[in-house]
């Protein structure tokens, strides 16, 4: 079995972000590390957010730092990565791709402890950086420019200090001085040597004195530029729970020195500087014996000011500023700033917002309304209690809703999926495409997700029309590209015998003074020239100048006009009969008539080319009758409607044309490009957000067909000869395919038209085509108003339509319903559909419910301060505000209930109008571990068992007692009743039915239960395995189970003795997450390390073990290898570089093949695709060792290396790095393609057709 | 310079160099503690272990991230005083 791995949903988690202008220019730009990967992002004025640029790295990236040289304007991207290797990067905008422009070698690869790679700090003016491993190593690089402005890398200082574990790492700003860096760390030596303390205490006990010993070190290196080597320079004691150290800027912008933060404290550090500390404020409701953590950060300098950005555990923010005169610091000041959702990273941004990229899903731009009034919010507001703890007020709660949020605007989100805990791919809804469900979040942020196929858009009006209309178009106010009002004018609908012209404002009215005709179908509007609008029905067409005046021009004879396409200044119709007649524009601005020519058979499609840009014709018009073929012709004067290509259509009906012109960054083809038009220059820009006209100019021309049975066909038309090449096909739907050209973001896209709606734009440099979520269209035309610069107008039956798109680059559209807490598992009630969720959560956020448990000590406080205050003011009206300000604590009063604490649902919902019909709350104290529905025996009734755990602690591990809970459905199964609980010894995880019986993992052995009328009966059991079950599959007399920490197991029942034989295990120790059945014998799994595996019973013992019911026995009892008696085969794996979560076999298209598709922690979703072909086999496996030598991983990581992290890579290939194929230059893809014997648009062409027709 | 002590200065070069190297002597608490140690720090370095563990824990992965590298400093808690009869104490903790 071979298979082939294509991520469908790039990893949404952003471990770490920084911001910078990468691309050289004014433009404040974002790098997400996703981990794996490496994301671009820019923003609007606005606050919106953009992805430019999306590169997997094949390597784990562990931190990235943005690094400017002294006096520089361009910020590289220095990367530390489990390769060994440091890596900077340069975003080149040209060809839209990070160069990678020095690789240093400096250890093993891996996420070592000892391998430099975890930090990252840069000298704040830009002539180091240092970079350091968790413990021991740490390399300092001297950064500098060469003569011809070139970035040099120096060959690397030691700065390793054996024994120790670093905490942090930052930069000290010390202006032109010689470098300084400074890190936080403990140095372990004497826990090592030192022996135990003798008698008495346990362990548990002894760790936390001896850790309280430790003397945690802040620590200053310092680069001696002159003898280029690095010292220790001062080294002095921080708190024992320091965990942070920020740059403080210095030289002439402020004192120098950083700030540790520790739990309750910031303080200011500098070598011959006393320490000026300051407390952090705890939120009313934290627990008060436990400190406050800060867990992310980040700073903003400008002229004359900086502050710094930190967050807490509990998702508060804080300003940090600092009082100082020269480089004496007086007092350090941290204020209360907002509350929102924990960040991973903070990244204060240039010019007013803040990124801040969520632990767990959506991340968010924030726009800055104010930087904190220090007076009000510091001193009002806050409390000192006899401990000296300051108290604030919370305006929110982290992971509530962001409306009470004072100094910052949320302005946009990214997207993410990420924690996905549980996925399946279902149809409940009856659409014809699976929708994807997948538990995400956790906490106050849990949620399930329904993911479809497509685009969301923005329905921004409807309304209905008094006939269903056969055309619809827009006319702009003015034509030329450069004018400043880009709004359209007109949008015109025609229906059969009459056209109805709107005009565009703030409203949308009728409008009859237009010139245009109104009493006919028209079959064309479109604006030519100066501002002209040509309007084509089919007894001839009028020409409608700018001061109104008309032109009329007639059909010769009794013919009408079928069909006409027109561009700015060129017009073509098509007669009945086959007469085509082709005008052009003259300098006064009249239509003349050019050349007619007879074809002889009936028109299908016309269709002018786009005029180029510097040009003032389109040089080709494509033709074609009903059956095809499509003619390309001429349209210049020395062979005017002459022939030049071809296209045939093997007789499938025609519905329509279209040539568009897009501006593609597939290397090759650029490349190609400007080896076929020489002399010719093709200037590549691709900033998208920049205005239109700019990235219109060079682009490639595409012919694309429509045709009748739902296939699009696209060609790449040469704008030189006219030749017609690199065809691809692809199918939409069921309907014929029409096509329209619109607008997104600026640049030309097309919309094509079946039983789906189709978007095909330019996603990052390729060519995407994406379903949109929206009703099917029958006439679509680009709009731009006031309101919405770019959004489609289009018209369904008798509806007209505006919509807008958003969110482009995704591939799914979500809908988000909210849950209680974080989600556990979901099933489908088998018979209802409805959607079963367990919800488990420990160390729960105490809700409103809870009230009555509210954190005493804070209650205390806040009476015997209102006391004071009360004596001191001694008056009345004060006493009133205090009042006033009791009620908002009591809401915000969410202490986190501690370990050991659990709360649980059951939630059943109903999956098409997602409302929820049952929400069951467990006991006190009793958690949902496992769920699964079961009918026992004969009679047929489903029930619901639950495997449950009381007062568990995770760590470490113990529970009180452990049950078994049997549910029964009632009320059409919207609700549950409890039947009874059966007590078991261990918690059970994994439930499955199984011949009419129910089939759970307690701890490490496997039982069988029927039902009896107080409690569930024990009917058989092995104990053999391991140690816990974590999941069960069964199938016929087999159960396939895989155990937390050991892999899969297959078990034999025998009906006969009723016994249960572990007969088949796996050789390789396996830290299960999720398995799925692929057939009788075969089983897919994954493991927490990220691994994906493919295990077999081999054949001859499958059989054995079928046939031979009795003589075996006792070969099962003689095991092999301290195991079973047979080992599994291993026939593939494959390392994905996150945690997987869960594995499904689904079809994504209908009647498509089955794929496995996975899912990870960081919200990717991946889907392996089984070859069918030895061909297809040969071809992938080829061009995976191709690339894998000639497309060499961004951060140096080998990818053979990479994909076999802990155990070798076996027939899986990696399709991510084959499509990297398509952004390889050319001469690289010909070599590549040569050895396939292929051109490198065939191989392309067969990259994309693995995706759609086995994907989506 | 005999072959037996070159050999023998080999290997303190290694155990040098790559800390974690073991030797013939090396005690169970030692060989465990930094079979703890690199565990910890693979868990460091492989980000969606430490969300795996936030989940689990429902913490911020900041505070997780924290826990685990001060866990790195004595993962195993102090070396047993007397070095034989510990492998009660020993396996408990593992």
């Amino acid at each position: 079995m071979y298979l082939y791995n294509l991520t469908l949903q790039r990893p949404t988690s952003v471990y770490q972000s920084i911001s910078g202008n990468f691309s050289g220019t004014k433009q404040v730009e974002i790098v997400l590390n996703h981990g794996r990967s490496l994301e671009l992002i820019r923003y609007d004025e606005n606050g919106k957010m953009q992805s430019v640029l999306y590169t997997e790295v094949f390597g784990i990236v562990r931190s990235i730092i943005p690094f400017r040289l002294t006096s520089g304007t361009k910020d590289y991207i220095i990367v530390g990565s489990d390769s060994g290797r440091v890596v900077i990067l340069e975003y080149n905008s040209q060809k839209n791709q990070f160069d990678k422009i020095h690789q240093e070698t400096f250890g093993r690869s891996g996420c070592r402890r000892i391998v430099p790679g975890q930090y990252l700090a840069v000298d704040p003016k830009g002539r180091a950086f240092m970079i350091g491993a968790i413990e021991k190593q740490k390399l300092v690089y001297i950064l500098n420019r060469d003569s011809s402005a070139n970035l040099t890398i120096s060959s690397p200082l030691e700065a390793h200090k054996s024994n120790t574990i670093v905490f942090s790492m930052c930069g000290v700003d010390v202006g032109f001085d010689n470098p300084i860096f400074a890190t936080i760390s403990v140095d372990y030596t004497e826990e090592d040597s030192s022996s135990g303390g003798g008698g008495g205490g346990s362990i548990e006990e002894m760790m936390d004195e001896d850790i309280g010993k430790k003397k945690k070190l802040l620590t200053y290196y310092e680069l001696d530029l002159g003898l280029n080597n690095v010292v220790r320079k001062w080294s002095d004691q921080v708190d024992d729970s320091a965990n942070i150290v920020m740059t403080v800027p210095g030289g002439t912008e402020g004192p120098g020195g950083v700030l540790v933060a520790s739990e309750d404290y910031i303080v200011y550090r500098n070598q011959d500087h006393a320490e000026v500390r300051s407390r952090i404020p705890r939120r009313y409701g934290s627990d008060p014996n436990k400190g406050v953590l800060i867990i992310s950060h980040s700073s903003h300098k400008q002229k004359g000011m900086f502050f710094f950005l930190v967050q807490s555990e509990h998702g508060d923010l804080y300003k940090i500023t600092l009082d100082y005169q020269g480089d004496q610091v007086s007092e350090v000041n941290v204020n209360y700033f907002d509350t929102i959702v924990l960040a991973n990273c903070l990244t204060v941004l240039k010019n007013g917002f803040l990124f801040a990229a969520s632990e767990f899903g959506d991340h968010t731009l924030y726009f800055f309304k104010s930087i904190g009034d220090e007076e009000e919010e510091g001193q009002a507001k806050r409390l000192e209690d006899k401990d000296g703890h300051l108290w604030f007020t919370p305006r929110n709660s982290c992971g509530t809703k962001m409306e009470e949020l004072k100094n910052l605007e949320p302005t946009s989100h990214l997207s993410s999926l990420s924690p996905i805990i549980d996925f399946k791919v279902l149809d409940l809804v009856r659409e014809e495409n699976p929708q994807l469900y997948s538990l995400c979040g956790t906490g106050l942020n849990s949620s399930l997700k329904v993911l479809r196929h497509g685009l969301s858009v923005t329905t921004i009006t409807t309304a209905n029309l008094p006939g269903v209309p056969s055309g619809i178009w827009t006319v702009p106010k003015s034509t030329s590209p450069n004018a400043i009002d880009q709004t359209d004018k007109y949008i015109v609908v025609s229906f059969v015998g009459t056209t109805s012209v709107l005009s565009v404002g703030d409203t949308i009215q009728e409008n009859h003074e237009s010139g245009i005709l109104e009493t006919t179908t028209t079959l064309l509007v479109k604006s030519m020239g100066d501002d002209a609008i040509i309007q084509v029905f089919p007894t001839g067409f009028r020409h409608i100048k700018s001061d109104l005046r008309i032109n009329e021009w007639r059909a010769p004879g009794r013919k009408t006009i079928v069909r006409a396409s027109a561009n700015q200044s060129q017009l073509a119709i098509a007669l009945s009969g086959g007469e085509i007649i082709y005008f052009e524009l003259d300098q006064a601005s009249n239509l003349i008539e050019i050349i007619k020519k007879d074809l002889r058979r009936d028109i299908a499609c016309i269709e002018i080319s786009p005029i180029p840009k510097g040009r003032n014709m389109a040089r080709f018009i494509a033709v074609s009758d009903w059956e095809g073929p499509i003619r390309v012709l001429s349209l210049d004067r020395d062979n005017c409607l002459g022939q030049v290509s071809m296209l045939d259509t093997d007789k499938v009906y025609i519905e329509s044309l279209s040539i568009i012109e897009m501006q593609l960054n597939e290397m090759g083809i650029e490349t190609k490009k400007s080896q076929s038009q020489t002399g010719q220059t093709t200037t590549t820009t691709t900033s998208t957000s920049s205005a239109s006209s700019s990235v219109t100019s060079g682009g490639s021309l595409f012919l694309f067909v429509g045709l009748k049975n739902g296939v699009v066909k696209r060609a790449t038309l040469d704008s030189v000869t006219g030749e017609l090449s690199d065809i691809r096909t692809r199918l939409l739907g069921r309907k014929p395919v029409k096509l329209f050209k619109v607008k997104v973001r600026g640049s030309n896209a097309m919309l094509a038209l079946s039983s789906r709606v189709w978007l095909n734009y330019i996603n990052q440099g390729k060519l995407d085509i994406v379903p949109l979520s929206i009703e099917p269209l029958e006439n679509a035309s680009n709009l731009s108003s006031e309101q919405s610069a770019e959004s489609i107008v289009a018209t369904s039956e008798n509806k007209i339509i505006i919509f807008s798109i958003d969110k482009l680059g995704d591939l799914f559209n979500q809908e988000t319903i909210k849950l209680n807490a974080t989600p556990k598992r979901f099933i489908i009630h088998p018979q209802t559909s409805y959607i079963i969720i367990l919800e488990t959560e420990t160390n729960y956020n105490t809700d409103n419910i809870d009230i009555d448990k509210i954190n005493e000590q804070s209650e205390k406080l806040l009476l015997e301060k209102q006391k004071e205050l009360q004596q001191e003011m001694d008056i009345d009206d004060d006493d009133q505000n205090n009042n006033n300000e009791i009620e908002p604590f009591k809401k915000l009063f969410k202490p986190k209930a501690g370990k050991g604490k659990w709360k649980s649902y059951i939630k059943i919902m109903d999956p098409i109008t997602h409302e929820s019909l049952e929400s069951l709350m467990l006991e006190d104290g009793e958690a949902g571990f496992s769920v699964c529905t079961c009918s026992f025996g004969e009679s047929g009734e489903i029930f619901l068992v639950v495997g449950c755990v009381t007062d568990m602690v995770l760590n470490p591990k113990s529970h009180k007692s452990a049950h078994l809970n049997l549910y029964r459905f009632i009320d059409g199964g919207k609700k549950l009743e409890l039947l009874y609980k059966t007590e078991v010894e261990e918690p059970v995880y994994a439930m499955a039915q199984f011949q009419g019986k129910l089939v759970c993992g307690v701890g490490k052995s496997i039982r069988i239960y029927d039902m009896g009328k107080k409690k569930l009966l024990r009917k058989c059991e092995t104990k053999n395995l391991p140690n816990t079950i974590v999941n069960i599959h069964s199938l016929g007399d087999r159960l396939v189970v895989g155990d937390i920490q050991e892999s899969i197991h297959f078990i034999k029942y025998k009906r006969s003795e009723n016994m249960l034989y572990v007969f088949a295990d796996d050789l390789a120790p396996r830290w299960m997450t999720s398995s799925v059945m692929l057939d009788y014998d075969t089983v897919a799994g994954a493991d927490k390390f990220g691994n994906i595996f493919v295990l077999r019973l081999p054949l001859l013992i499958s059989d054995e073990v079928e046939e031979d019911p009795t003589g075996t026995k006792l070969k099962f009892e003689s095991g092999t290898l301290n195991g079973a008696p047979h080992k599994l085969d291993h026939i593939a794996n494959f390392f994905v570089g996150d945690t997987v979560t869960t594995l499904n076999k689904t079809s994504l298209v209908v009647g498509g093949p089955e794929v496995i598709l996975y899912t990870t922690i960081s919200g990717a979703i991946g889907a392996l695709i089984p070859f069918t072909s030895r061909e297809d086999v040969d071809f992938f496996s080829t061009l995976e060792m191709n690339m894998r030598s000639d497309c060499l991983p961004l951060c140096g990581r080998d990818h053979l290396a990479y994909r076999s992290y802990y155990f070798p890579v076996k027939n899986i290939i990696d399709g991510d790095l084959c499509e990297q194929f398509s952004t390889l230059n050319y001469q690289k893809q010909l070599s590549i393609s040569e050895e396939l014997s292929r051109s490198p648009s065939e191989v392309i062409k067969k990259l994309e057709e693995i995706r759609s027709q086995k994907l989506l | 310079m005999s072959e037996r002590e070159s050999l023998n200065s080999q290997l303190e070069h290694l155990q040098m160099r790559y800390v974690g190297t073991g030797h013939a002597d090396i005690s169970k608490h030692e060989w465990l503690t930094n079979q703890h140690r690199d565990s910890l720090s693979s868990f460091i370095g492989h980000s969606s272990f430490l969300s795996l563990f936030s989940i689990a824990e429902n913490e911020s992965v900041g505070r997780v991230r924290y826990n685990t590298l001060t866990k790195m400093i004595s993962p195993c808690g102090p070396a047993p005083k007397i070095k034989d009869n510990t492998m009660d104490k020993e396996e408990k903790n593992d």
